[in-house]
């Protein structure tokens, strides 16, 4: 297996005159794992395409530099010789897979090759016992889940027999359990079959444990190149970047007396590090401690009862022979920002769709503030609830940013005694003042987020549904989004419902959290108390922040509430720890 | 009786009357169509009729070559037979869907995609065909009053002729779902192959049979986004005739609102797409093969008896001059 070395290159897209690449200079030796990070725009995709080949073969720009595969130049070789070497896994499962049901995707790079049918039973038996996918072979990969499909198109890329695999952002369309999948998968194959690894990735504090390397890219440079406990010497740069820090790793810097200049990478190595300090003894004391507290508001209970922003009452709801919701009553009060959680598949988006409308539940009935939800008159619902979608860009439509706005407006109905939002007022409050006239996709994902919310908002809606608002964002624009979004609730007073995979922005913004399982609430309360209960949220298929999980650690699994961050756990040790942050 | 005359009077002798039944017959068609199809195939079942149904059918386990074939022949044999034997064809393309079993939903959607373009051609026949002498089979002819619209009435010949028409097209039609609805992409690209067509033909084939689900769900995300931005796309009920048009019109002018986006995302994804086809080394290699190859079976041969069969008596039946094509 050969080195892969890349020789000062540097790369520009056609018809624009900035480099996305500048001067890389890397050798990446065989069998590492490569975690590359870096904010939105830093180049990193660039360099994942331009590591397998396709750039310049197939996407086409300036390219200076040269990549080699031991010593032969990649721009030498064809893009068929190239995958047999370096494979390359995209970000959307769907777009990358070209058959109908596993086998014949896993086949179709062998049969393209020509090889003799024993050979490609062989390879494909083999590529899919890699990815563990051996029993669905002959299943049909419509009915297969995100994570499966993703194992799927790392099996077909694998029938290639490459020894490099290059990902860019594999997980990033996949809720946490495919996540898991994808991310095994790709441990399996670097520490049992030597495999070299490029992983282009967000999600830092999942991967951090196993990977070899971390690079750290900004505006076309690698500006971090270290093993993972020396990459984050610099928090303050990856701050600065919007890059995600591993929890661990802040914690181990802000008791650098406790971990005595080591670095924590995993909950399991802060946890070894802690437990016989008189730390945890803290946190189980200040745990008893409000557990007495509870005792006593509870005997005094002072929830005055208002009426609900929205409510599901005994909602059932069935395709076919399959239950998607059993018996499901919730009620969320106005001003709640409520998230909710679950696997793939547990009902989460049909909660959402029922409240908006959608469709129609099969038993049961779905209320806003008193009155039945109009199902099947989006349009009409859409005066009371907005609904921003996973892909913000799906709500977008129009040449200019005002026009956008305009649409809405023109599409209105007032409603007497309301004054609307103006145009200029609208686009005040989502900060596009200067881009009234820009064509919306010349926006970053981030302004185009914040367009679709201010389109919302002439509608003058007061419940907002928010579907995955910070998937495929890197950690400093989903905080500023999420910073966003809770300004514009405590300003306007709206109420928020927001379905998440991202457990850190649920464990800093929701003020409660529901956590759905197969279609029945399995938890259901702030999220301090809901992240504390691990048992429960294993069996839902949901891991809680790192430090939360560190925290009911270090109580005995008993804690009543835990930390959601790094900050509010070194508060509660507070007087005992000298705390550096 | 005398009521029953009266109004048959109006409708047809009274140039009032006969304007407004002429306005019927005009309309009536072209608005109630899109509704129908909408209502009984909208998006969802759009996409059950451009996607594989995986069954354990005696259909799906053919060669994909002979369902290929089939579509194909019997297309041009409708070509050749006169309409009443094409409607006799139509009965013969029957069976493939009795021994299939289709799913009621996807009948229904069948049903709505084959009978639709067959009332349009009848009604557009029976009011715009013009050859030999329609003018004196004219059922109803239309007044002056509307001589704008350039038929001079509904006439028998061109019903019969839309009939005539309408046959073939049903016969195609039923017999490229069957292709559609048994036959998997790699079949597909493997009979593409065996006919000695280049493969690209195929992969395109079967990239656009994984595409159009992709692309209706896209579209089905697009239009529930517009609508959450107040754009109201709610189907009226029969009877709120006012409001009708209005929904029309607000349909036809979202076509090109959603057709933007639609486009973007979907050339984004083929461009992926077509990287992976690459990487995959697909065409690197003039010869290709499979993992999978079809074996001919007993099934097999009685089905191309059956296609050839069926083509020798239609031969047959055309040489002796019975069911030659009349006009």
């Amino acid at each position: 297996m050969p080195d892969l070395r890349i020789d000062f290159v540097s790369f520009a897209y056609p018809d624009t005159s900035e480099y996305v690449l500048r001067g890389i200079n890397l050798i990446i030796p065989k069998g590492q794992f490569v975690l590359l990070a870096g904010p939105s725009g830093c180049g990193k995709s660039t360099l994942a395409l331009a590591l397998a080949g396709l750039i310049p073969t197939r996407i086409a720009g300036d390219m200076e530099g040269d990549i080699y595969l031991a010593e032969k130049s990649l721009r030498a070789m064809e893009i068929n010789e190239i995958s047999q070497h370096i494979g390359m896994v995209f970000q959307n499962p769907d777009n990358q897979l070209i058959q109908i049901d596993v086998e014949s995707e896993v086949a179709f790079g062998p049969e393209n090759l020509a090889l003799p049918r024993a050979e490609i039973a062989q390879r494909v038996e083999e590529a899919l016992a890699y990815t563990r996918m051996e029993s669905l072979a002959q299943q049909e990969i419509f009915v297969l889940s995100g994570g499966q499909k993703q194992r799927v198109a790392i099996s077909a890329t694998l029938a290639m027999r490459p020894s490099i695999l290059v990902l860019d952002e594999p997980t990033s369309d996949l809720d946490p359990v495919g996540t898991q999948e994808v991310l095994s998968v790709l441990q399996t194959l670097n520490k049992q079959y030597g495999m070299t690894i490029v992983l282009v990735e967000h999600k830092i504090d999942e991967v951090i444990p196993w990977v070899d390397r971390v690079l750290l890219m900004d505006k076309g440079r690698v500006v971090v190149d270290a093993p993972p406990r020396m990459a984050f010497n610099d928090i303050p740069l990856w701050d600065a970047l919007g890059v995600s820090v591993p929890q661990m790793v802040r914690l181990a810097r802000a008791m650098p007396n406790v971990f005595a200049g080591t670095t924590p990478l995993s909950v399991d190595e802060a946890y070894d590090a802690l437990a016989s300090t008189p730390f945890a003894q803290v946190l189980r004391e200040r745990d008893a401690e409000i557990q007495q507290l509870d005792a006593l508001t509870l005997r005094f209970p002072s929830t005055i009862p208002t009426q609900a922003a929205i409510s599901w009452e005994n909602v059932e709801l069935t395709y076919g022979t399959k239950q998607v919701l059993h018996d499901l009553n919730v009620d969320v009060s106005p001003e709640e920002w409520v998230a909710i959680i679950g696997a793939n598949g547990s009902g989460k988006t049909s909660m959402a769709a029922l409240a908006m409308g959608f469709q129609a539940p099969t038993g049961g009935s779905v209320w806003h503030k008193g009155k039945p939800v109009e199902t099947k008159n989006i349009s009409r619902q859409a005066e009371h609830m907005a609904y921003l979608f996973q892909a913000a860009d799906t709500m977008l439509f129009s040449a200019t940013v005002e026009r956008e706005f305009l649409f809405g407006v023109k599409n209105r109905r007032k409603r007497k005694g309301e004054t609307l939002f103006t145009v200029d007022e609208l686009l005040e409050t989502v900060d596009l003042t200067a881009h009234r006239q820009s064509n919306p996709f010349h926006l970053s994902h981030g302004q185009r987020k914040r367009l679709a919310i201010g389109v919302l908002l002439t509608r003058y809606p007061d419940v907002l549904i928010l579907d995955e608002p910070t998937t495929g964002q890197d950690e400093g624009h989903a905080r500023a989004f999420l910073q966003f979004l809770e300004q514009l609730r405590q300003q306007a007073k709206f109420t928020y419902v927001m379905i998440s995979h991202d457990m850190q922005a649920v464990a800093q913004y929701a003020t409660r959290v529901i956590v759905l399982h197969e279609g029945r609430v399995a938890l259901d309360g702030p999220p301090e108390v809901v992240f504390a209960q691990r048992a429960k949220l294993a069996a839902s298929n949901i891991l809680p922040p790192p430090i939360a999980q560190l925290h009911e650690r270090l109580c005995d699994g008993k804690a009543t509430r835990v930390a959601l961050d790094v900050q509010a756990f070194l508060r509660t040790l507070e007087p005992v720890v000298e705390v550096r942050l | 009786m005398s009521v029953v005359n009266g109004i048959a009077q109006f409708f047809l002798h009274n140039i009032v009357g006969s304007t407004v039944l002429g306005y019927i017959l005009m309309f009536v068609v072209p608005l109630a169509l899109p509704g129908v199809f909408i209502k009984l195939v909208g998006i969802q079942g759009l996409r059950h009729l451009f996607s594989y149904e995986p069954k354990a059918s005696i259909i799906h386990k053919l060669d994909p070559r002979l369902k290929i074939l089939y579509p194909l022949v019997v297309s041009t044999l409708s070509v050749f037979l006169n309409w009443n034997y094409v409607f006799l064809l139509l009965f013969v393309t029957i069976i493939p869907w009795i021994l299939l079993r289709t799913s009621a939903q996807r009948l229904r959607v069948v049903l709505t995609m084959v009978l639709a373009p067959a009332i349009g051609l009848i009604w557009s026949q029976g009011l715009f065909y013009t050859q030999g002498d329609v003018l004196h089979h004219l059922l109803f002819p239309f007044p002056a009053t509307i001589s704008w619209f350039g038929s001079p009435g509904l006439s028998s010949t061109g019903l019969l002729n839309g009939l005539e028409q309408a046959g073939r097209v049903i016969v195609a039609a039923s017999a490229s779902f069957i292709l559609l609805f048994t036959t998997k992409p790699s079949e597909i690209i493997w009979a593409f192959y065996k006919f000695r067509l280049p493969a690209a033909v195929g992969l395109a084939f079967t990239a656009a049979l994984r595409f159009v689900p992709q692309l209706l769900e896209r579209l089905s995300v697009l239009l529930k986004a517009m609508q959450v931005r107040g754009y109201d796309l709610t189907v009226p009920r029969w009877w709120e005739l006012r409001e009708w048009p209005g929904y029309v019109g607000r349909v036809f002018a979202c076509i090109p609102i959603v057709t933007v986006p639609l486009l973007i995302d979907s050339l984004r994804s083929t461009s992926v797409m077509a990287m992976v086809a690459d990487a995959r080394a697909f065409g690197s290699k003039p010869e290709r093969t499979v993992l999978r190859e079809h074996t001919l079976t007993t099934a097999d041969i009685i089905a191309i008896c059956a296609l050839v069969g069926l083509t020798v008596l239609v031969v047959l039946l055309v040489s002796l001059h019975i069911g030659n094509r009349q006009m």
